[in-house]
């Protein structure tokens, strides 16, 4: 066991910090589940509304990304990115996730964020 | 000694091509862990063989070139900026670790996982202007355990292969 002490702190301290981080992260259970707020660079574009089906196309400088709302969702179905994460990651609720594609800059993220979302994307990224 | 470095930089090659043909398979395959886009990092084998076989500055070097030509032949600039930034923060704490000692490979590996995702996180920070905080916060947790998961398990495969490698580079030994 003493042979392996490092190898178990170090991995307490990462699943310390793991455990932290989940801890704090929002929950985002205060959202509201049927709407999100679609950002191209950091600039809202569009609120959607989840409760009225919709397909409709983002394009931006970076290509486009295709957006389908059905049965309270929403997914990018469609995408002409190097990735395609943001196809894989599947339909989400307001309350539940969000969608990031990074090559093209968009992210589909839960309403709740709005009163603070903004300052935190210059705080973070500049 | 000339022998030795003959042997090494042969080894060297092995392990590169090795390294870029997992993740020639890993883009194919597209092995996803937990969210879209985090992969089991199989290529890090090389990178852990080199260091537990050659040494460090040898093991940077493959780290650095497998990021670089796999990038060119079947990715993308922006995909070796993301790599070559995970792959040196997650290669300065697997080094700094060996340095240390103590360490066992699948808590080095696992370990490097943890800091590659979060190299890939900054660079995502720095080139979008996508992210906002609480995406940020949402994901930390996420790719802390992902990381670490597939650095676990790339580093217990590297603990298997471990002996058979000894065994082959001791068996060149004995025969020159």
């Amino acid at each position: 066991m003493a042979k392996y002490k490092k190898d178990i702190i170090l991995t307490a301290l990462i699943l310390l910090s793991f455990l932290a981080f989940w801890l704090i992260r929002s929950n985002g259970s205060k959202a509201d589940p049927k709407s999100v707020n679609i950002y191209v660079d950091g600039v809202l574009l569009r609120a959607v509304d989840l409760s009225v089906d919709d397909e409709f196309r983002i394009e931006s400088k970076h290509g486009y990304n295709d957006i389908t709302v059905k049965d309270g969702k929403i997914a990018v179905t469609g995408s002409d990115c190097d990735g395609k994460d943001c196809v894989k990651t599947g339909y989400i609720s307001g309350n539940n996730g969000y969608i990031a594609c990074l090559p093209h800059g968009l992210l589909i993220s839960p309403k709740g964020d709005d009163s603070d979302s903004k300052g935190g994307v210059d705080a973070f990224a500049y | 000694m000339h022998s030795r470095i003959r042997k090494n930089i042969a080894l060297m090659g092995l392990l590169l091509a090795i390294a870029l043909i997992l993740s020639y398979v890993e883009s194919l395959v597209g092995l996803d862990l937990l969210v879209p886009g985090v992969k089991l990092g199989l290529s890090n084998l090389s990178v852990l063989m080199t260091i537990v076989f050659i040494g460090i500055p040898e093991a940077f070097v493959i780290c650095v070139l497998k990021v670089v030509l796999a990038g060119s032949m079947f990715g993308n600039m922006s995909m070796m900026i993301y790599g070559l930034c995970g792959s040196l923060l997650s290669f300065g704490v697997m080094a700094i670790l060996v340095r240390i000692g103590g360490y066992h490979l699948p808590v080095i590996s696992a370990t490097g996982g943890v800091f590659h995702n979060m190299g890939q996180m900054l660079v995502a920070l720095f080139v979008t202007k996508a992210l906002n905080t609480e995406f940020i916060l949402f994901y930390i947790p996420v790719l802390i355990i992902s990381g670490f998961i597939a650095g676990l398990i790339t580093g217990i495969i590297a603990n298997l292969i471990t002996p058979a490698l000894k065994k082959a580079v001791n068996k060149g030994d004995s025969t020159s």
